[in-house]
């Protein structure tokens, strides 16, 4: 009885009712919307991290460090070329890197210059497809050089120009090179294109004074994540001695957004619901005060404080109930659109790019979110409507009835 | 001692019944020093002028007001010594109310708000609904089982209200100024009722009033002026 009249009560007033789960549904569809905007945007970063620039495991001498000490070199081997073709390997590749400087006619400035195998190369991190101007090293010529957009504006160099590399090699001389533009790339992250340029392995290997099969940083591009842990320990096996790493250790800023993206979620969601807390405390405070002399009758008919507090807190609950599952199939309907399509935010994709985000962002919220905001939701308006109902416990049922 | 000879029980038993209320640092005394003993069957009335503390009076034997001074014993049970918890449920199994503006639950229809208070008693389904039939079939609304209040005249809705009271079986049933808003064919409707009620099932009644039709049809009549009684008139 008390479930059916908590049920008929909300219904008392349909327009102030359906406001509320109107406010509940869109209350939880922007609270699930915004996460998996974020995380969308977060994915895009992660690919980018994985597919552009670390993929999912790297090797390097355990004194390459920070620095890029030229001397730190491995060799391919036989334990290479079986890790390279081990089960869940996308694609593998070897390189060379040293830092330097690099100098145009009109403009110096630091680089990180990258020896690469063009073929491996573009099925490791797509590099060809970021040319912007020129060529992806179109011939055997050994000056090739491939830079960034923002580099070359920087340098004041244009396709085919000429610049100087300088770095020290492996006897610790200071060598110097002369390579050609051949392509310009500009790629999602603008922050790179600035400082990362590539000519081929064989290239870089001469100048550093080493053989082609030595390299500074291997790579593995998996199938997917699942497979990481028995490449790891494939590569750490061919290479004792190296530093084996995978891309969240390589790049932790983006491990941590992933670990902290929950607190994240929480916070919105959680200020979201805050704001819905007020609606659902004016709402039920309203229709307690409304029905003062009802419940004082209800009370003196025998209906006792435990009754009276359930009823009010099953009326929000009704409410809850049916404004959580509407903003959740709202907020998956709308997730699952945009996830599909994409939310193209190009004129936004310059400042983006500087933060290594991608222009076009697919939104995406696993479903244990899903239950997670709804959770929250129910909770917050059973925490909201105590107060009303406690209001209504405090009722005597003397001055109720005598109100008229 | 046989049936015929034994003595009605004592239902309400009311010792220097007092209600002060502080207003505006006046303190008023709405009932004063009151003494009262009803017994079962009996059908008194309360009346005396606007303000002489019927109501009052009505409520603090009810449990639903709590008295500055004295006491109520009702059906051997002393209401001042019941915690809040403790009177509604005394109230749920030994009292039933009609109220002024019947103050029936609106979302529910007659059958249910006739049944709902044998709902919060915990009695079974079938026996619930055979005793609502029964209610409504003597106060004459066995049609209009499925109306909501708002569908149903005034001097309607105080017959359900009627029925509601009764449907817990109650030791006594307290009604404050139950005709005051009813025509006078509906009011004669419902003393006609009350009245067979009280004949029949022994039901004890004690209203306040200040309506004519209940005095002359009380067999009892209780006059309060300023709180205090200044009459008791036992009519045969």
């Amino acid at each position: 009885m008390i479930l059916s009249i908590a049920w008929r009560n909300i219904w008392r007033n349909r327009v102030r009712s359906l406001l509320v789960i109107g406010s509940i549904a869109l209350g939880l569809w922007a609270g699930a919307f915004v996460i998996a905007f974020a995380w969308g945007l977060y994915q895009n970063n992660i690919y980018d991290v994985i597919h552009r620039q670390f993929s999912h495991v790297q090797v390097h001498h355990a004194q390459f460090g920070p620095d890029m000490d030229p001397h730190s070199l491995l060799r391919e081997n036989d334990t290479w070329t079986i890790a390279a073709e081990a089960p869940g390997v996308r694609s593998a590749t070897t390189r060379l890197v040293v830092s330097g400087m690099i100098s145009s006619p009109t403009m110096a400035t630091g680089m990180k210059l990258f020896g690469i195998r063009p073929m491996e190369e573009a099925l490791q991190t797509e590099l060809n497809q970021v040319l912007m101007e020129g060529s992806y090293f179109p011939s055997n010529r050994k000056d090739q050089l491939y830079i960034g957009e923002k580099l070359a504006r920087k340098l004041r160099v244009k396709l085919n120009g000429k610049v100087v590399v300088t770095f020290s090699d492996t006897s610790n001389n200071i060598t110097a090179a002369a390579l050609r533009v051949t392509g310009i790339y500009r790629s999602r992250n603008a922050s790179l294109d600035e400082r990362i340029i590539y000519t081929e392995h064989g290239t870089l290997a001469t100048l550093l004074g080493v053989d082609g099969c030595s390299f500074h940083e291997a790579a593995l591009l998996l199938d997917d994540s699942a497979s990481l842990a028995p490449n790891v320990a494939r590569l750490a096996a061919a290479y004792p001695a190296a530093l084996v790493q995978t891309w969240k250790q390589l790049s932790p800023e983006t491990d941590m957004i992933i670990s902290s993206f929950d607190l994240y979620m929480y916070i919105v969601v959680g200020i979201i619901l805050l704001a819905l807390t007020f609606g659902i405390v004016n709402t039920m405070l309203m229709a307690v005060l409304e029905r003062v002399r009802e419940i004082g009758v209800l009370k003196s008919v025998g209906m006792n404080n435990r009754r009276i507090f359930s009823m009010i807190m099953l009326e929000t609950l009704f409410l809850s109930l049916l404004g959580s599952p509407l903003g959740i199939v709202l907020a998956w309907f709308t997730i699952w659109w945009t996830g599909t399509v994409g939310i193209d935010l190009g004129m936004f994709s310059a400042g983006m790019s500087q933060f290594g985000f991608s222009a076009i962002v697919y939104p995406a919220l696993e479903p244990s979110k899903y239950i997670n905001i709804a959770v929250m939701s129910l909770v917050t308006a059973l925490l909201a409507s105590a107060y009303p109902a406690w209001r209504a416990l405090q009722l005597k049922p003397v001055e109720a009835v005598r109100k008229i | 001692m046989n049936q015929a000879n034994a003595k009605p029980a004592t239902v309400i038993d009311a010792h220097e019944l007092s209600k002060v209320y502080n207003g505006h640092q006046i303190p008023v005394r709405a009932v004063d020093n009151v003494h009262l003993h009803i017994e079962e069957g009996e059908f008194t009335a309360i009346v005396g002028p606007s303000g002489s503390g019927k109501s009052t009076l009505l409520h603090l034997i009810g449990g639903l007001d709590a008295p500055t001074a004295g006491s109520v014993i009702l059906a051997g049970t002393d209401l001042t010594q019941l915690s809040e918890n403790e009177l509604i449920d005394f109230r749920l199994h030994n009292i039933g109310f009609v109220f002024q503006a019947y103050n029936l639950v609106p979302v529910l229809t007659a059958r249910e708000n006739v049944g709902f208070v044998m709902q919060l008693q915990g009695v079974p389904r079938e026996e619930r609904e055979a005793r609502v039939r029964t209610l409504l079939e003597e106060v004459g609304l066995a049609d209009k089982a499925e109306s909501k209040p708002g569908k149903l005249s005034g001097g309607q809705q105080q017959r359900v209200a009627v029925a509601r009271a009764l449907a817990s079986k109650p030791r006594i049933v307290l009604a404050d100024e139950p005709t005051a808003n009813l025509d006078s064919v509906s009011a004669a409707n419902l003393l006609d009722i009350m009245a067979r009620l009280n004949r029949d099932e022994n039901i004890t009644f004690l209203f306040s009033t200040h309506d004519q039709r209940v005095i002359e049809k009380a067999r009892r009549v209780i006059t309060l002026v300023d709180g205090r009684v200044v009459s008791d008139e036992i009519r045969q």
